[in-house]
């Protein structure tokens, strides 16, 4: 994790984008990070009357700020010069753009910085948020697998369940990665091979993303489509672990868009290096 | 376990008291260190006598390392999963300190790392070359073996060179589990000048023990140990590029061989000590070139085929114990924790053939532990209602089943497993196994003593199983046959088919008995409480059992109603990522035609005799298209029936697919040990399949159908206390059968001549367009 100790928190205003810090305190505390919500707007509204439109009412621990200009470059500009821990944001607000994953401003950020993003869906509103239950879907490729160290540094802080979840999916093997570890061609006794398979898959996750020793790890195994079987999933946890590669295309990001779009849980997105 | 672990004393040699194979064709070789493959090397690399496995683990042990050994025989209870093979700690452990700072991969710049299974002599080779952060290199060359000559004694032989820097070495051993991994020793104590390692159960010690041997020194090391944890330590100062080599001897025995375990490691370790170390290498080396002697296969013309045939006819050779008959081979050998170390079909109709044909003693162990387990196999019959003997579908220690009746499934769901219930081929599996042994090896004493007691069991099992319906048919209502994606069906083909054969050999068996030891036939007869006219009960149940034959296609129907079910295309399937079975779930599988694994095509592969070639090319053509090998133990009979059926191409293809299964494993499950099974299957198609090598009454035939780009297959097999190396060659056509011991037998050609040889001599066959001509005697 970065040792900077700021989560920033971009509000656009809306009673909806607040949902985000509920999670950005959570996190917060486990990182204990401070949480600056930032409004980027050319309308010079005071803090106070910001407050009261969002109808914010626990201030605690929180630092409100605003910036002028265009929302995704500011945000952009302050995570990279406060070295920001993460931002914490909802991926879209406009709840009658539904079949949308990402709001523009989201999808700008996502594309432009480095640090993790949390994108907490608006629907979520103002509960309290605490780590419990990491939920890591892994598709079987060593890039991916470098979301496991972040998130058993989590685990680790939070004292969490952390469960990686592989989706068996009904499509044609891609060779996405050399080395990318799939279901077991050959399953002699199932009661046999699926323990020892699931326990190597388990290990290679381990040993290619650097997770950190000691956490215990279970794997889940669902069948169908990936991003459906994901949210499913995901009811039973408090955040979702994606690693993604920085392509938000329609096709090559279908299941990130799937699960953003349609989970009720936060999710934490790692930006990967292709060249791991 | 007992242990007192040593290395034998610091030389100025820079060489290891042996050399890698120098034929590159022999040699497995691994570069570099992969964290994400690491298991699987680990299982690929494993070392072994069939007293023993050890896998191929870095020895300073990583993050990424299963170390593990594995005594057979030795389980532990593990709750309602029954019982396990015992996790033991690695014995080839070594640490290395430079300077105050542990040599790893993981600190400073791996210059070089390779690792070498050497095929020919059993030894595990490491070279390691590391920079440490400071800028010193060290060079490390080690050997490893679990010896083939003496299976209590395991050697360990490593160099140790400061290739630019003088200072202090350490080297650390231990036999305590290492990093934190877990094992089931419970408590290692000092016992009679040796360690012992209590396992979890408390039921089993295991001793180990090594010496320290002077060489002669340029000077002293020095040597701290600690009997608690059976670590021990040796440092000096290392001079400017100077190589140190440690020998380490370690003898182990269990309380399996050995009232006091660590006495008898304590006292073999003199013995050996005392002959040396290096003549304790080269008897090991001696016995792994005799056993190739007997076991190669060669093939010229085919450099993976012959590598992966290599790599089968090693591991083979490494997971069997002819001198101890109350042990099997695993599914997964004593290669790795997968399987637990059960038992399963795999090792009497997979692997045996291999023994049957190049080490009859170890076939024979391998049927006595069914015989030994026999007890257990008729209290599972009894439990279920029946007569005779039911072998357990899993089986350990005892014999009992130890297939666990329900089990969490990878969604979390709970999973019912019949198996252990419901797979009652297992009998006639073993019954299939004694028969083949005793017809290849004519061995009479085996027989007497234990083998006709085995076929006599489990035909009264059948007996008791099959039920004589109103349609004049025997019926074996539900079962799971090979096919395990229909899990509970009537008349399952291959079920059928071996118990028929059942029947058949024990009544036979009885018969030859009676005739062959007439004198002494009262009191077997007696022995084995044979009641009047049960072999003809035995005789007239086979004739009446339901085969699933359709006698206008020729093809048996897999089991009762299979031919009623859904079509489902498996073209275009092999692409796709996840097993077919999980892709349309257990529920739609059952409904189709789509089958797991060779089940009437098995029939084909073990009972080619029975029926006309018409009728295995009508099973083949159906039963292929349809088959989804989602078992690991199918390819190679697919390859075996398609050499028979002279489809070459298949052939190949079917030859590849399981030569690739551990070699080529990119599904991650070979991490948990090899598939013993698909590695047996692998020999059988070459040589029962490809050489087309069957069992006649006088001698053997064969039926060669060499696999495109196979120039020349040459291997060697007994029969009935005859030697034979056969020869085929591709083009022209050429068989040349060498008898190098033994007396008179038949040496038949599939549709063409039979000559009749005897030890000492050669003889060959051409062929020509038009066919075979006549066997010629040629010089030796």
């Amino acid at each position: 994790m970065t040792a900077s100790n700021t989560i920033l928190v971009p509000l656009d205003g809306s009673v909806a984008a607040t949902a985000a810090i509920p999670v950005a305190r959570g996190f917060a505390q486990l990182l204990h990070a401070t949480v600056a919500a930032l409004h980027v707007s050319d309308d010079a509204l005071a803090p106070a009357a910001l407050i009261e439109r969002m109808k914010l009412s626990d201030l605690r621990g929180l630092v409100v700020e605003r910036r002028p200009g265009s929302a995704a470059a500011v945000i952009a500009q302050e995570a990279a010069e406060r070295q920001a821990a993460m931002i914490v944001m909802c991926p879209q607000i406009r709840t009658d753009l539904r079949p949308r994953a990402f709001g523009s401003v989201a999808e700008a950020v996502l594309r432009s910085v480095r640090c993790p993003v949390v994108l907490v869906p608006p629907g979520r509103g103002q509960k309290l948020w605490a780590l419990r239950r990491l939920l890591v879907p892994h598709d079987g490729t060593p890039t991916s697998a470098a979301a496991m160290r972040p998130a058993t540094d989590f685990a680790v802080m939070a004292a969490a369940e952390l469960v990686v979840l592989h989706v068996a999916t009904s499509e044609t093997a891609r060779l996405i990665e050399p080395g990318t570890l799939v279901f077991p061609r050959y399953v002699d006794q199932p009661h046999h091979e699926w323990p020892a398979w699931g326990r190597e898959f388990l290990d290679r996750l381990r040993a290619i993303g650097g997770a950190r020793d000691g956490v215990e790890i279970r794997l889940a195994v669902a069948h169908g489509d990936a991003g459906s079987a994901i949210v499913d999933f995901a009811q039973q946890s408090d955040l979702i672990v994606l690693g993604w590669r920085g392509a938000l295309e329609a096709q090559r990001a279908r299941t990130v868009r799937c699960v953003i779009r349609d989970t009720m849980c936060p999710v934490i997105m790692f930006r990967l290096d292709r060249d791991r | 376990m007992d242990h007192v672990a040593a290395f034998l004393g610091a030389t100025l040699m820079s060489d290891l008291p042996l050399s890698p194979w120098d034929d590159r064709s022999w040699l497995l070789i691994e570069d570099g260190v992969h964290p994400a493959r690491e298991r699987e090397v680990e299982s690929l690399f494993a070392i072994g006598n069939g007293y023993m496995g050890t896998r191929a683990s870095i020895a300073e042990g990583g993050r990424f390392s299963r170390p593990s050994t594995f005594a057979a025989g030795i389980y532990v209870a593990d709750g309602n999963l029954g019982p396990r093979l015992a996790v033991l700690p690695p014995w080839l452990h070594v640490e290395v300190t430079v300077e105050g700072r542990r040599l790893s991969l993981e600190a400073g710049r791996v210059l070089a790392h390779r690792r070498q299974l050497d095929l020919r002599q059993g030894v595990l080779w490491r070279e390691w070359r590391q920079q440490d952060p400071s800028g010193r290199i060290t060079r490390l060359k080690s050997l490893q073996l679990a010896s083939l000559a003496d299976r209590h004694l395991l050697l360990q032989s490593v160099a140790i060179t400061a290739e630019n820097y003088a200072g202090e070495i350490s080297v650390a051993t231990r036999l305590g589990p290492a990093d934190g991994r877990t094992t089931d020793i419970e408590a290692i104590v000092a016992e009679s000048g040796a360690m012992l390692l209590r396992i979890s159960d408390s039921r089993v010690g295991i001793a180990s023990a090594s010496k320290v041997q002077a060489l002669a020194a340029s000077r002293a090391a020095c040597h701290e140990a600690s009997a608690d944890s059976g670590k021990e330590q040796w440092s000096w100062e290392a001079r400017f590029g100077e190589t140190v080599r440690l020998d380490r001897i370690l003898t182990v025995f269990t309380s399996r061989d050995a009232a006091s375990p660590a006495e008898a490691a304590r006292d073999h370790l003199t013995t050996v000590h005392a002959g040396g170390f290096r003549a304790a290498v080269a008897g090991h080396v001696d016995a792994w070139r005799r056993k190739w002697e007997a076991a190669e296969v060669r093939i010229v013309g085919d450099e993976a085929a012959q590598r992966a045939l290599r790599f089968a006819t090693y591991q083979l050779i490494a997971a069997a114990n002819p001198d101890d008959e109350h042990v099997s081979i695993g599914a997964r050998g004593l290669t790795g924790e997968a399987y637990r170390g059960h038992v399963l079909w795999d090792t009497e109709i997979y692997m045996l053939p291999f023994y049957v044909f190049t080490d009859p003693a170890a076939a024979r162990s391998l049927l006595m532990y069914r015989y030994h387990t026999l007890a257990a196999a008729r209290r599972k019959a009894q439990a279920h209602g029946y007569d005779g003997a039911l072998y357990a579908w899993e089986s350990a220690d005892t014999g009992d089943e130890v297939t666990p009746r329900q089990v969490v499934g990878p969604d979390g769901r709970l999973v019912t497993i019949s198996t252990g219930e419901r797979e009652h081929h297992i009998s006639a599996d073993v019954a299939y196994a004694v028969w083949q042994y005793w017809r290849a090896t004519g061995d009479d004493a085996f027989m007497v003593a234990a083998g006709a007691e085995i076929l006599i069991e489990t035909a009264r099992f059948w007996a008791s199983r099959a039920q004589i319906e109103t349609d004049g048919h025997a019926h074996i209502r539900q079962v799971m046959g090979p096919d395990e994606y229909h899990e509970i069906v009537d008349d399952n083909a291959y079920t059928n088919g071996l118990a028929m054969l059942s029947l058949e050999h024990a009544a036979d068996a009885v018969t030859s008995l009676g005739q062959d030891h007439a004198s002494g036939w009262p009191r077997l007869s007696e022995r084995f409480g044979l009641a009047e006219k049960e072999t003809h009960r035995w005789r007239a149940l086979a004739a009446m059992l339901a085969t699933g034959l359709d006698p206008p296609t020729g093809v048996f129907e897999q089991f009762a109603g299979y031919f009623q079910l859904e079509e489902v295309d498996l073209a275009g399937q092999w692409e796709r990522s996840t097993p077919i079975d999980v892709r349309l779930g257990a529920e739609r599988i059952s409904r189709s035609k789509i089958i797991k694994q060779a089940d009437a095509v098995a029939l084909s592969a073990l009972l080619w005799e029975k029926w006309p070639a018409a009728v295995h090319e009508a099973n083949f053509r159906y039963y292929e298209p349809r088959t989804a090998h989602g078992s690991s133990l199918s390819p190679a009979l697919y390859a075996l029936v398609a050499a028979r059926l002279g489809d070459l191409a298949l052939a190949q293809a079917y030859f590849r697919q399981a030569a690739e299964i551990d070699l080529a494993d990119n599904m991650g499950n070979s991490a948990g040990g090899l598939h013993m099974g698909a590695l047996g299957g692998l020999w059988q198609a070459a040589v029962f399949g490809v050489a087309g090598l069957r069992l006649r009454e006088t001698g053997i035939a064969v039926d060669p159908h060499l696999l495109p780009g196979w120039v020349e297959l040459a291997f060697k097999v007994q029969w009935r206390g005859r030697l034979l190396r056969l020869w085929f060659e591709a083009d022209p056509r050429r068989i040349e059968v060498g008898v190098e011991r033994g007396e008179e037998l038949t040496v038949a050609v599939i549709e063409g001549p039979s000559c009749v040889a005897r030890g000492g001599q050669r003889f060959c066959l051409h062929a020509d367009r038009s066919g075979w001509g006549e066997w010629e005697e040629t010089a030796q």
